[in-house]
């Protein structure tokens, strides 16, 4: 059974090149634009790890992580952030609302790939 | 989805389903705490169906076993699925020499020898 | 499809940018706004952030100048103005500028676009803003290739994982980490399980385990960090080096069990002289007295089975490949290789006047069996530079510890192989070139720093073959030679004339000379000044050349050329009357035909022209003392000693030849110009000709050819 992943990306471009790769690798993957979209369609599914960026509107990354952890069934689930090089306060904000891991813009398809399977295993 | 309360329960045996991993540690910790004060003497832990494990349930096993053995009971774990044996030996659970709280009795982690 | 993801880019980027202009429009009627801010904020952001995902680097660094601003309106360091807006408003032309140019997506900013930048950073100028707007530069995650420059030697080393307890609560499981970990080596892992109480006082969400990992790596420390990156907030992560080939080779057994304990302070040292004092096997004597728990023994003997294995595998691969015999064995087998090679060519040369069809066919097997054996032979001797290239990695380390300095030692090419003979006599030399990156070249971190570079110096040592030499750097970034010191020095010593007029490569020449060294002060690290001639020497005893180029505050390098081996050499063969000479390929320039009476147009002073250059000669006829008659054409072969074009003339060149080198007996040591013979195909010998010292010779007897000259013509 391949597990799922959510990316929460407000940019277009950036949820399409997550989703296409990670669906390369053989995970199944859902999109959503932002956090509060993220809230309203994961309780119906079995996420195994949520991948967020942090700036976006209607609840950012980091209230998403907040919000996830604060929920029963998603408190142990791996968060992955995106981050950039210029957001060092975002990341340790991140990482203190329980963020599993990072990974930081711009990467490769590749780095993406071999995060995930850092903390999900193959 | 597999719980403990379908799990079969005879003859002072617990079989354990599923993914026993971390979201479900403290439902998992309950509900064996709870049958294993119900056995007697004997109790068996039948992990067979077991399809993922990780360090929060090995920690659970070895603090059932800690408390079966100050309550003068015998716990062990038959047929292990291939999944949990994975995950005994990527966590570097497995021993070749019992734990010291284990002296005298069988280690959960204990490897003989040709197995 | 890439492209795919860039299209949606585009398209996206400019929903955004359409976006954009209209809150920037409602932005100079509400300047307060915060939500209008954030949403601004927020496009600039996604712009640069997924431009710079697809290859847009000058648009997301462009981007980011803008979007610095934003973030301070937001946080309230910076007023909403007409101009932040009118400069955000064209910034946007030509952010969409840029969208539509896909053949520079990398390139330098144009000056419109420079001005904007300036634009923005004046107006953060004038802010009181106390926040550092300067990106902090972030560890990328998944980068496993730390310092791929860097060679690692295989370590094994000692890892101690203690996790809060608190671990698990942000969705870390450890399993993929120690699959991880296995990856990087043979690994073995070892839960550490005391600390998990009854199942009753058990908090089924906390970690209660803590683990003691050995593993062997040739990976190197940074990689076990990188595993476990993501948990170092919430972990005690403790490395160390317990065993390494060096360590082996130090002749070090392997820790005992009880000292492994003790040293990770699992035991206290009295505990196990207690232990010990009883004669039964430690690990059971340790758990039988309650001492110490049974998994801190169990992984401590793991240690102990992982160093053995590390080391009898090393043992064995050295085994399987090598075979080791005195190096003396090796010279003797060169040695008749040699005569084998001369023998060989006398068979060839009867062969051809025998005329008989068998003999030439016998003769040319023994040519082809001959030179492969050659070949052979020779290569047995050839070792990886390498070797020398890990000690020096040491020295670094001491040296610049001791002068509080910071430098990296780069290797490449240590696979590159040499004459075992070659590489030993190159050690000293190297050793020196390294001690003077280290004092003279690379400056204090301060320094560095206040020059604008890195404070870390580098020092790159390197070697590659370049035809049938091979070629040694070792350049640093450090400050550099000064020419005008260096000149100054030159004259003051008077090595030069104070009106000599000399190109970059002459005044670095002159380091070379005897007796000259710049340093400031002398340090204890590169010694008093006897530097760079005794380098020089070594590398011409080695028949190498040197050569060194340096620019100020960008650093030096020194490049050494070496022969592949000193056992054979490439040379030209030349005649003068009956006598052979041989000339070293590897100067030799050009040959040239010169006659008598070109010679004669010369009036006697030895020189000539060749392309209308004026180029000295030296006439070995004269140098060796041949007397017999001139002929009428000579021959003229231009060589390059120490930078300068010099020709040596002879009566013929006879050809190329590829010769053993055999040494002249004690009786001939005092001869100079010569390092040694070749014996021809016929028994001839042939002279090897040592450059270098012919010309200087040459030169003296000249200088006193022409004092008496002119003593005479007085």
């Amino acid at each position: 059974m391949s597990k799922m992943i959510m990316t929460v990306d407000d940019s277009a471009s950036v949820r399409q090149m997550v989703s296409f790769t990670l669906k390369d690798a053989g995970y199944e993957v859902v999109e959503a634009v932002d956090g509060r979209d993220a809230l309203k369609k994961i309780p119906g599914l079995t996420v195994h790890m949520v991948i967020t960026d942090l700036n976006m509107p209607q609840l950012d990354g980091i209230g998403l992580i907040k919000e996830l952890r604060a929920d029963a069934k998603f408190k142990f689930t791996p968060i992955l952030m995106l981050t950039t090089e210029s957001q060092a306060e975002r990341k340790q904000e991140g990482k203190t609302a329980g963020a599993t891991g990072w990974i930081v813009k711009p990467f490769k398809p590749e780095q993406l790939v071999a995060t995930v399977k850092k903390v999900l295993g193959c | 989805m597999q719980s403990v309360e379908n799990g079969l329960k005879q003859n002072s045996r617990l079989a354990l389903a599923g993914e026993l991993t971390i979201s479900r540690a403290s439902e998992l910790a309950a509900s064996i705490g709870q049958w294993l004060a119900e056995q007697e003497t004997v109790a068996v832990l039948d992990l067979a169906a077991v399809t993922a494990a990780d360090v929060s349930f090995l920690q659970i096993l070895c603090a059932a076993h800690r408390s079966s053995l100050r309550e003068g009971k015998s716990l062990s774990v038959v047929s292990p699925s291939r999944e949990l044996l994975r995950a005994m030996k990527t966590a570097g659970f497995e021993r070749r020499q019992p734990c010291t709280q284990c002296t005298g009795d069988t280690c959960l982690w204990q490897v003989k020898e040709g197995l | 499809m890439l492209d795919q993801h860039r299209e949606t880019f585009i398209q996206e980027a400019n929903d955004l940018l359409r976006e954009l202009e209209e809150s920037l429009l409602d932005l100079e009627e509400k300047s307060t706004d915060q939500e209008l801010i954030g949403s601004i904020f927020r496009a600039l952001h996604t712009i640069k952030g997924s431009g710079s995902m697809f290859g847009y680097d000058k648009l997301a660094t462009f981007t980011h100048e803008i979007e610095t601003a934003y973030d301070l309106v937001r946080s309230g360091g910076l007023s909403v103005t007409r101009i932040l807006v009118d400069s955000t408003l064209s910034a946007c032309d030509e952010i969409r500028g840029m969208l539509t140019d896909d053949e520079d997506r990398s390139g330098a900013l144009s000056d419109a676009q420079t001005a904007i930048v300036e634009g923005f950073r004046n107006l953060l100028k004038n802010t009181h803003s106390d926040k550092p707007s300067a990106p902090t530069p972030d560890a990328v995650v998944v980068d496993a290739e730390v310092n791929s420059d860097e060679l690692q030697h295989e370590c094994t080393y000692r890892v101690r994982l203690t996790p809060s307890p608190d671990l698990f609560s942000n969705g870390t499981n450890l399993l993929p980490l120690f699959e991880e970990m296995q990856g990087l080596g043979t690994c073995r892992i070892t839960a550490q399980v005391e600390n998990i109480p009854r199942l009753q006082e058990l908090d089924p969400e906390a970690c209660y385990t803590f683990w003691d990992i050995a593993i062997n790596t040739d990976r190197g420390q940074n990689a076990i960090r990188d595993v476990f990156i993501f948990v170092e907030d919430r972990c005690r992560l403790e490395i160390s080096v317990i065993d390494s080939m060096e360590r082996e080779a130090d002749g070090k057994g392997y820790l005992k069990l009880g000292e492994i304990l003790v040293q990770r302070g699992d035991l206290s040292k009295d505990n196990m002289q207690d232990i010990l004092s009883q004669q039964h096997r430690f690990g059971e004597l340790a758990t039988e007295a309650g001492i110490i728990d049974h998994g801190k023994i169990e992984s401590a003997l793991q240690e102990q089975q992982l160093v053995r294995e590390a080391r009898d595998k090393r043992a064995t691969v050295e085994q399987a490949s090598t075979i080791r015999v005195p190096a003396e064995r090796l010279d003797s087998l060169i040695n008749m290789v040699g005569e084998l090679v001369t023998v060989q060519s006398r068979l060839t040369q009867v062969a051809n006047s025998s005329h008989s069809q068998a003999i030439l066919q016998v003769a040319e097997d023994v040519e082809r069996l001959t030179a492969e054996l050659r070949d052979n032979t020779m290569s047995i001797r050839m070792v990886p530079i390498g070797s020398a290239f890990s000690r020096l990695r040491r020295l670094v380390r001491d040296l610049s510890q001791e002068l509080g300095k910071e430098i990296d030692l780069l290797t490449e090419g240590a696979e590159t192989e040499l004459d075992k003979t070659v590489i030993e006599r190159l050690n000293d030399p190297l050793v020196h070139l390294i001690r003077n990156s280290v004092d003279h070249g690379i400056q204090n971190p301060q320094v560095r720093t206040a020059a604008g570079k890195p404070s870390r110096g580098t020092i790159r040592l390197s070697a590659c073959h370049s035809g049938a030499s091979v070629q040694v750097t070792v350049s640093d970034d450090g400050q550099g030679l000064d020419l005008e010191t260096i000149r100054l020095k030159a004259i003051e010593k008077g090595l030069i004339a104070p009106d000599a007029l000399l190109s970059e490569r002459e005044v670095f020449a002159l380091v070379l000379l005897p007796g000259f060294s710049t340093a400031q002060k002398v340090t204890n690290v590169s010694g008093r000044g006897v530097g760079m001639d005794v380098v020089k020497k070594n590398i011409d005893s080695l028949q190498g050349t040197i050569e060194i180029s340096s620019k100020q505050n960008i650093g030096t390098t020194i490049t050494l050329k070496l022969p592949l081996t000193l056992a054979i050499i490439d040379g030209l063969l030349v005649r003068v009357a009956n006598e052979f000479f041989v000339v070293p390929l590897t100067s030799i320039e050009e040959c040239v035909e010169l006659k008598l009476s070109d010679v004669k147009r010369a009036s006697g002073q030895h020189i000539t022209v060749i392309r209308g250059e004026l180029v000295p000669y030296v006439r070995l006829r004269e140098l060796f003392g041949i007397d017999e008659a001139l002929q009428a054409a000579e021959q003229i072969v231009i060589t390059r000693v120490e930078g300068n074009r010099v020709g040596i003339m002879v009566d013929e060149v006879v050809g190329q030849h590829q010769t053993v080198i055999k040494p002249l007996g004690r009786y001939y040591k005092h001869i100079n110009e010569v390092t040694g013979c070749s014996i021809l195909g016929d028994g001839t010998i042939a002279l090897i000709l040592d450059l270098a010292k012919v010309v200087k010779s040459a030169a003296r007897a000249e200088a006193a050819n022409y004092e008496n000259v002119q003593a005479g013509s007085v």
